[in-house]
Parts: structure tokens; C-alpha cells; sequence
């Protein structure tokens, strides 16, 4: 008999059933597992999905053909190339950037740091630890320069490729790609420094 | 591509912005290239986070309705793209007055969630009036772990535009607030506490569930493997791994377990074979960060015992030090690389071997 403690580096979103195992009941057509891993994801999905287009209406739906898409496509999720985490947000990112490609100019990305929480109401648990986890992130962020920070939103959430950030902030193809590879070293090194603070 | 791909692929590869051709490319190189996989994963896992930076928006419950929905449906034939509802009059208000003062635009959205979620589904026209405050919490979406306890932050005061925040709350007297904090800090402690105890007891059930069916899937294997044995030609006897295998399934003494370091599955078996040494078999191995290794341990009791290192590669097989006895733990930490006396950061992951 094996008792399995939990990997400290867990997906902090990962109580309970792990991610790997829902996908693998999802593979054999257990609803229940959907169910969970919507629970678990759907909130930070649809929060993904707002921010990259702006509107209600294309996030949901651009969530609901995520999740409809993991269902139909567990039994092909390949564990050894991404967590089902990412694979989802990567589904939701690419509904999106095809969304925001249909509509007429480029999608917007407000900066990370003065994106505002909001008020607890009702139960204020998922508030406190979205604050918490965020905190690190927004630190992070607002330690990096603004043009740095610039292009990777405008990547990440803007879904923008390197020659589309040149030309809507007006830089050099060059200066773009400094500042995206410089940014994400930087941030990077934030968030280990950050991790490390956490471990007990 | 034989070369490394320049760092502005990866991360591109890593967004997903990049080309189909360049994507194709730099997909055949991550798949031979240790290094350049663990530099794109580490790229993953910062970019997974951001995320985490933005204000929570609660999971719908219409949305999770239309999904089963579509479940439900004959064919998989993907929802009807509704037409695109027109904003409001107040809404381009709050979405002007946030861009004015490059703040609050997440606060509206969450907001405008909430307003769309408390109307009834799809409706033709945002409605532009705000929705009453709820009186009863919502739904308590799954709670999570935190790697550190976590901080109450007390509420700060949204943003007094009428248009963006119609239903904030007026200002709190500070001492009551902070009394309110400190009530929602320890119930949220009480409530993590009961919830992790009932997770751990979920996990260990699935757990077991998941190695029944390995088991299972195992002795088919090898009633398979008997039934044809007889009348074909005998394969030749394994050797190595692959015999302590087959041994130690006879026994019934091999677990399977995996798990994830940041964004990098890992898988390991320990076999315990009849006759032999006792050994861990990692068939997944995490990619070692840069100028750090994996290492595996023993710790029985207070002492601590170095099983070796997770080379780089598909497949590491480790002897253990010792016969693994029950209560003994194996585990492994990030560690430099030509250490191995003790580990020096938290373990990533323990396995308890039960009787």
C-alpha cells in the first residue's frame, strides 16, 4: 500500500483528486471528473478569458468550447508536454486569439499590476487566496520596467505576435524581442525569489 | 532545426503567437533537446501565473450548464455563435472612465459578470440598471492549497465611480474592519484545515482506486501473456529491469505513482522483487533546472539516506540503499548537482511505503 503526500510544487489549485487522474477518468467518460475540473479551472478560465477580450458573452463561450474540447480530447492529452492546467489555458488563449483576430483592431492588455481585486462578498475564501496567490505576481510585475511589462502582456494577453507588438508600441523588431526575453528572465527570477520566500 | 532555437522562438512557442511552421519546428527540436524542453518549460511556468494576477472572476454556472448541455447533444456539433450583445450606455461609461484612469476596467468586468449572471440566460440587451447586492454567499468554488499560510488583505475600497461599482459597499469603520478580517482569517484557517483533511482522505481513495486498476490491467497483461505463451514460441526470458519487473508483479510489490514539479509530470515505480534489491524507476523524469539536479532520498525515522540522482533521461533506475521496510519514506529535492549527503531544500514529493 502506497500513501502519496502531495508534491509542495502542486498546482495550488489542485485539492483533491489530481489533475492527471481527472484527465484520465475524463478519457473514460466519467462526467463527474468534467464536473471537477471545471470547479477547479473554470473560475481561473473565464478570468483568463475576460481579460483577453473584454466582454461576457466571448469569454463564456470562448470557456465553454475549452472545456467541451478537453472532454472530447482527454484520451489524446499527453502528460509528458503539459499539465492539464496549461493545456486548458492554452486552449482558452488560442479560442481567444481567434477571437480577437476576427474582430477589427487588436485586442487590449492593461497592465497586470493596476488590475484592481475585487470587493470580498459572500464567502471570502476564493478572494483571499486569489489576493494572496496574485500578490507575488503583481510585485513581480510592478518591479519590471514598463516597457518590458508592456510587451508581455500585449503578448500573453493580447495574443500579439512579436511583429504586431513592434508595430502597435512603434519599437524596432529587435528592441521588442530584448525586452520580451529580458522580461521574462526577470520575472522569472522574481517569482523563484518569491517561491523560495514561501517554502517553509 | 539542429540548433538551439533562439530564446524569441521559445517564448513565442511558449505563448503560442508563434507560426505553425516555426511551432512544427521548434516541436521536433524540444523533443530531442533536454535542455531546450526544460528552458521552455520553466518559460510555461511563468507564463501559467499570470493568470493569477488578475482579478478572480467566479466559474459561471451557466456556462457549466451549456457545457453538459452540449454534451448531451446527438452530435458534437459546437453552440450556436450568439449574436454579439451591443454594450450598454453605462457600460461604455465604466469602460471609458477605467481606460481614463488606467484602473478599475477588471473591477467593471467582474462586475458586469456579476450583473450578467444574475439576469436570466442570454438576454438580447445588457441591462443597463445594476443588480442588487447578493444577501446569501454564493456557491464556495473548490478551495485551494496554499503554499504559505495565506494573508488576509483587508478590502480595499473600490473605485466611487457609480457606473463602475454600483454596488459597493460604503466605507467601513477601521476598527470594525479590521475586527471582520480578523473573523473571515480564522474561519478561513478552520475551513482549510477540515477541507485538506477531507481531500487527503479523496486522494488516498482514488489513489487506490487508480492502483486497482493498474493491478488489474497488469494481471490481464500477463494471463494474456501465459495464454499465448503455450502455443507460440517462447519469448526469450527478460533480464534486467524488465525481469524484476515480471518478478516483482508476481509478488505484487511494484507501485505506481506520479505527480507534478511546477508544470513537469514525473512518474515512478518502486519495485520490491522477491530476490534482489529493492529500486525506484523513474520512467518520467522532471527536467533539472539549470545547474541543479533531482535527488532521491530515503528517510527512515530521523535519518535521511541518499538513494542517488535523476540523470536527464527517459528512464533512471535507482537501487535503494536498503530493503524498503514499511513507514519508510522515499522522496526527492531539488539539489546542486555532486551533493548528496543530505538534502538541502524541501522535498518535492514522499512516497510512504505502507505494510
Amino acid at each position: 500500500m502506497v500513501d502519496r503526500e502531495k508534491p509542495v510544487e502542486r498546482q495550488e489549485n489542485e485539492i483533491g483528486t489530481p489533475d492527471l487522474v481527472l484527465m484520465r477518468s475524463m478519457a473514460r467518460g466519467e462526467r463527474g471528473a468534467l464536473s471537477s475540473f471545471y470547479e477547479r479551472y473554470g473560475g481561473l478560465a473565464l478570468t483568463l478569458a475576460m481579460r483577453m477580450l473584454g466582454d461576457v458573452d466571448g469569454a463564456e463561450e470562448a470557456v465553454q468550447d475549452a472545456f467541451v474540447a478537453v472532454w472530447r480530447r482527454a484520451a489524446d492529452f499527453r502528460p509528458d508536454a503539459a499539465s492539464p492546467r496549461t493545456w486548458l489555458l492554452a486552449i482558452v488563449r488560442n479560442r481567444c486569439i481567434d477571437e480577437l483576430r476576427r474582430r477589427p483592431g487588436l485586442g487590449r492588455a492593461l497592465p497586470l499590476d493596476e488590475a484592481q481585486p475585487p470587493a470580498i462578498e459572500g464567502d471570502p475564501w476564493p478572494d483571499i487566496w486569489k489576493r494572496h496567490c496574485g500578490d507575488a505576481l503583481r510585485a513581480a510585475m510592478r518591479e519590471l520596467p514598463n516597457e518590458q511589462r508592456n510587451v508581455i502582456e500585449l503578448g500573453f494577453f493580447g495574443g500579439l505576435s512579436h511583429a504586431q507588438i513592434a508595430e502597435r508600441v512603434d519599437a524596432p523588431l529587435g528592441t521588442v524581442k530584448k525586452r520580451m526575453r529580458t522580461g521574462l528572465r526577470r520575472l522569472r527570477l522574481a517569482l523563484d525569489a518569491s517561491y523560495a520566500d514561501a517554502m517553509p | 532545426m539542429n540548433e538551439h532555437p533562439e530564446f524569441e522562438l521559445l517564448d513565442a512557442y511558449a505563448m503560442g503567437t508563434l507560426g505553425e511552421a516555426d511551432s512544427s519546428q521548434v516541436r521536433a527540436h524540444l523533443s530531442s533537446c533536454q535542455g531546450c524542453r526544460a528552458e521552455a518549460g520553466e518559460l510555461r511556468s511563468v507564463l501559467d501565473v499570470l493568470p493569477h494576477g488578475l482579478p478572480e472572476v467566479r466559474a459561471s454556472a451557466r456556462v457549466r450548464e451549456r457545457i453538459f448541455a452540449q454534451l448531451d447533444g446527438p452530435a458534437p456539433v459546437p453552440a450556436p455563435r450568439r449574436a454579439r450583445r451591443p454594450a450598454s450606455v453605462a457600460a461604455l461609461a465604466a469602460l471609458a472612465a477605467a481606460l481614463v484612469f488606467a484602473v478599475g476596467l477588471d473591477l467593471w468586468l467582474a462586475a458586469a459578470l456579476r450583473r450578467a449572471q444574475s439576469q436570466p440566460a442570454a438576454p438580447a440587451v445588457a441591462v443597463a440598471s445594476p443588480a442588487p447586492r447578493r444577501t446569501s454567499p454564493p456557491a464556495a468554488p473548490r478551495p485551494a492549497v496554499p503554499v504559505s499560510p495565506p494573508r488576509l488583505i483587508a478590502g480595499t475600497p473600490a473605485p466611487t465611480s457609480a457606473a463602475v461599482a454600483p454596488s459597493a459597499p460604503p466605507p467601513a469603520d477601521p476598527g470594525l474592519r479590521q475586527r471582520v478580517a480578523e473573523l473571515e482569517s480564522s474561519l478561513t484557517r478552520e475551513r482549510l484545515r477540515a477541507q485538506r483533511d477531507g481531500a487527503r482522505d479523496r486522494e488516498r481513495i482514488e489513489l487506490l482506486q487508480g492502483q486497482l486498476a493498474d493491478a488489474d490491467a497488469s494481471v490481464v497483461a500477463l494471463e494474456r501473456s501465459r495464454a499465448t505463451s503455450g502455443n507460440q514460441t517462447p519469448e526469450p526470458a527478460p533480464s534486467g529491469v524488465d525481469a524484476e519487473l515480471v518478478a516483482a508483479l508476481s509478488s505484487g510489490r511494484v507501485y505506481s505513482v506520479d505527480g507534478v514539479v511546477g508544470s513537469e509530470p514525473w512518474h515512478l515505480t518502486i519495485v520490491q522483487p522477491p530476490a534482489g534489491k529493492d529500486a525506484v524507476i523513474y520512467t518520467r523524469t522532471p527536467g533539472a533546472p539549470d545547474g541543479d539536479t533531482y535527488r532521491t532520498w530515503v528517510v527512515r525515522g530521523a535519518m535521511t539516506f541518499d538513494a542517488g540522482e535523476l540523470r536527464p533521461a527517459a528512464q533512471t533506475e535507482l537501487e535503494m540503499p536498503m530493503p524498503l521496510q514499511t513507514g519508510d519514506q522515499v522522496a526527492f529535492s531539488r539539489e546542486p548537482v555532486g551533493t548528496g549527503n543530505k538534502p538541502t531544500s524541501p522535498f518535492l514529493m514522499k512516497v510512504t511505503i505502507g505494510p
